[in-house]
């Protein structure tokens, strides 16, 4: 019994360490542009690991964490945009009339302060609507809608505050990174590989919070709050903190996005972005960590190849795609290897009693 | 005032619509069997089942029946303004902040809670601009929730979870 | 015997004019078995409430060792209190193992930052183990919740309450579902546990009531009617008169009277 559980776990880290190799070297043997693709979806598997954390392991369903990629994202691009204008004013300011740089704009002129501010203040804004929604105990659907709300109004701000935001078309137009020229194969292929080491530390911090005990408290959570405060815990506290880590999360996906894609715009974080964010994680299997990575790859190289293939008609295969995975596979991918491992094990089971008993 | 009063009938046809709809939907709810059914359904789902109600159908014709008056609601729209594909994003979000305001599963907070943000929206969009306005009241809600935290209409129970 | 434990005074919860407890005064002894019964609706299940903090006390005060008010504490807090609440219907987790469910329940540092460093000790995993003993599950430990049967859910729960090591352990109807062999079971880990703390049970079988009572409480529509001894209970003629006597009409066979 013993030596079947080190298999496992050698299994598993093995599986992991081919798979990091595998993406580690995906520059050698995918073009440039496929590599560019690849790195944006990992950057969405980033985001979709801390959503995963908030909604398959603590049972909180937010349907806003565009807006948390959002903020990161533009904490990001303003810095890009400040140093592409070489300290002159972007573009769409002048075009609305400003001669100054605005107050908000003046920390991002230097990178290592909007990279931080791209984590902090997504987790902060989450903080903040966390606490005053699980603290009240507003949860279940109450908190899902406020979390949509939360992007709507946001999004409109964005684009109604026009000469700050850049309204719609959002920020683009970027040239350099602590003077690199971004747009080089070098550059990008470096993004690439800081988006890979992202994720695994990511993946692997989330993994070891979660198999713990810390991981059986919030499924506790998940299952019967109320419970849990009987037993003697704080199921606001913990929900507050897991809203603002995957908040703070979404906001290193958003940086990473915007540096390989160049561009940010409100249709990329609005309402329908945050619900697709959530089809990831239910495509992939929630409740596991590997899941949403696979789901958010997945659907987003689907979206590529449908849409490369038949550019008229590749919603409704994408759209197809999503009912028949809600329809038959109702726990995601990850599901449909859990069954098969479950019925594994049924068929061992005999065995399996024999080994328990021996094991006593 | 001076020349003749001048009714906006579409309005007021939208207004004797959304009442009738209203009636129609407490009729259904309080006053049939159906109704009854789904009420169960929605207050203990297992109890309701082991007393012979098909959830599965009771489900089915529920989701029919509020797909149906989004229908109507959309048709309503078509009076106020200008309709495209995208129409419907607009207003969901404010149809779910109503729900939340007036508290799930009561038809009377509904109503109540429509016309608070409805008021509410114009007076902030009207005094401020159309963003800062979506941003007040999205606030309002939030401290709203502080003082009920379950909507308007709660209904207690005695159960845990 | 010392001091009370636990003393509720004029404690009154009030559900939108209709008051469940009224005015209660009401005590819990260390090293006590003590039971609570009356018919429904007596407000015993809502005591239980209003001590562990489920329902809030609309006035009157409880105190524990005879100053702390627990009235106002979050359910959390009271729990850090050293008091633990086995509800009605089995609630353990069914996604978690058997030990999983006793890891999250056992006595430890409860805050967000402990609990991300918490690291099984020693101590810890003797004490799972010896309760595990006790309850008889330590072949499913490893077993889903879920997949167990009524009465082993029972005890699970029961023991998740004991390893919380508090001073009150307050259980709501923990035979009900129990077949008679399990009963017993139950009957002789609630003598144990009371050995070195104080334990209050609401409960409705009267036979289960007399083999196991230190001390019985009968409350009537949110007020104590009698308190002492089964016997002193059953022929007290108050009791017969409002509880007993109008049980004894529908199903005497139950009441044991």
């Amino acid at each position: 019994m013993q030596s079947t559980i080190i298999q496992k776990l050698l299994g598993h880290r093995i599986i992991f360490s081919i798979l990091f190799i595998l993406l580690l070297t995906a520059p050698l043997y995918l073009s440039d542009f496929r590599l560019n693709l690849l790195g944006k979806f990992l950057a969405f598997a980033i985001l979709a690991i801390g959503l995963d954390l908030l909604w398959g392991y603590t049972g909180v369903l937010s349907l806003g964490h565009g807006i948390f990629f959002g903020l990161g994202a533009y904490c990001m691009a303003m810095y890009l945009k400040l140093e592409a204008n070489a300290g002159g004013l972007p573009d769409f300011m002048t075009w609305s009339g400003m001669s100054e740089l605005p107050l908000i704009w003046l920390p991002f002129q230097y990178p290592i302060v909007a990279i931080i501010l791209g984590v902090l203040f997504p987790a902060f804004l989450a903080f903040v609507l966390g606490s005053l929604t699980f603290r009240n105990r507003i949860s279940g659907v109450y908190f899902t809608i406020l979390s949509q709300a939360l992007v709507l109004v946001l999004v409109t701000l964005f684009v109604g505050a026009q000469n700050l935001t850049g309204g719609t078309s959002g920020l683009t137009n970027f040239e350099t990174l602590f003077g690199i020229p971004m747009n080089e194969a070098s550059t990008q292929t470096m993004f690439y590989i800081i988006t890979v080491v992202v994720l695994a530390a990511i993946f692997l911090g989330c993994r070891r919070l979660v198999n713990g005990r810390f991981g059986n408290v919030l499924i506790g959570i998940r299952d019967g709050e109320n419970r849990m405060r009987f037993l003697g815990y704080n199921p606001s506290a913990y929900k507050t903190f897991i809203y603002t880590l995957s908040a703070a999360i979404a906001g290193m996906a958003g940086m990473l996005f915007v540096l390989q894609v160049g561009i940010i715009s409100p249709t990329m974080i609005g309402i329908i972005p945050s619900i697709e964010m959530v089809l990831w994680v239910a495509l992939g299997g929630r409740g596991t960590i590997i899941g949403p990575v696979i789901g958010a790859v997945l659907v987003n190289a689907a979206k590529t190849g449908f849409s490369e293939s038949y550019p008229d008609i590749w919603t409704y295969f994408l759209g197809l795609l999503f009912v028949l995975v809600v329809v038959f596979l109702p726990k995601g991918l990850t599901g449909l290897f859990e069954t098969w491992k479950a019925r594994r094990k049924s068929q061992n089971v005999g065995k399996h009693v024999d080994v328990a008993k021996s094991y006593r | 005032m001076v020349g003749s009063l001048s009714l906006p009938y579409s309005r007021l046809f939208i207004l004797a619509l959304s009442i009738v709809c209203l009636v129609s939907i407490y009729y259904y709810f309080y006053r049939t069997a159906n109704g009854r059914r789904t009420r169960a359904v929605m207050q203990n789902r297992q109890m309701a089942e082991c007393l012979g109600v098909s959830t599965r159908k009771v489900d089915m014709i529920t989701f029919a029946i509020g797909s149906g008056f989004a229908g109507v609601a959309g048709c309503a729209l078509t009076l106020l303004g200008a309709i495209g594909p995208t129409i419907g994003t607009n207003y969901i979000i404010d149809a779910f902040m109503v729900v939340v305001v007036g508290g799930v599963g009561a038809l009377f907070g509904a109503v109540a809670g429509a016309f608070g943000i409805g008021i509410f929206n114009t007076v902030f969009e009207y005094v401020t601009s159309a963003s800062i306005g979506k941003v007040l009241i999205f606030l309002l809600i939030i401290a709203f929730l502080q003082w009920r935290p379950s909507g308007l209409v709660v209904s207690r129970s005695r159960s845990l979870d | 015997m010392s001091e009370n434990m636990l003393t509720l005074q004029k404690v009154t919860v009030d559900f939108s004019g209709f008051k469940a407890i009224n005015e209660l005064d009401f005590q819990v002894a260390p090293n006590n078995v003590h039971f609570v019964i009356g018919p429904n609706g007596a407000g015993k299940t809502t005591l239980l409430d209003c001590i562990c903090g489920k329902s809030r006390a609309t006035s009157g005060a409880i105190l524990l060792h005879g100053k702390k008010d627990l009235t106002k504490r979050s359910e959390e807090k009271i729990v850090h209190q050293g008091i633990a609440r086995k509800f009605q219907a089995p609630s353990i987790f069914h996604k978690l193992t058997v030990m999983e469910n006793l890891e999250i329940a056992m006595k430890q540092k409860k805050r967000l930052f402990a609990m991300m460093k918490a690291k099984w000790t020693k101590t810890e995993k003797q004490s799972i183990h010896d309760m595990l003993d006790l309850i008889d599950l330590i072949e499913e430990k490893d077993e889903l919740a879920g997949t167990l049967a009524h009465g082993q859910k029972q005890w699970l729960e029961i023991a998740m309450v004991l390893v919380q090591e508090p001073d009150i352990v307050l259980l709501d109807e923990p035979i009900a579902g129990m077949s008679k062999k399990e009963r017993d079971k139950t009957g002789e880990l609630i003598t144990k546990i009371a050995e070195d703390r104080a334990v209050l049970i609401v409960e409705h079988d009267m036979d289960f009531v007399k083999s196991y009572a230190d001390i019985v409480t009968v409350m009537h529509e949110g007020q104590v009617l009698f308190e002492g001894s089964m016997d002193e209970v059953q022929n007290d003629p108050k009791v017969r008169e409002v509880y007993l006597g109008r049980k004894v009409e529908e199903d005497a066979d139950n009441t044991g009277a």
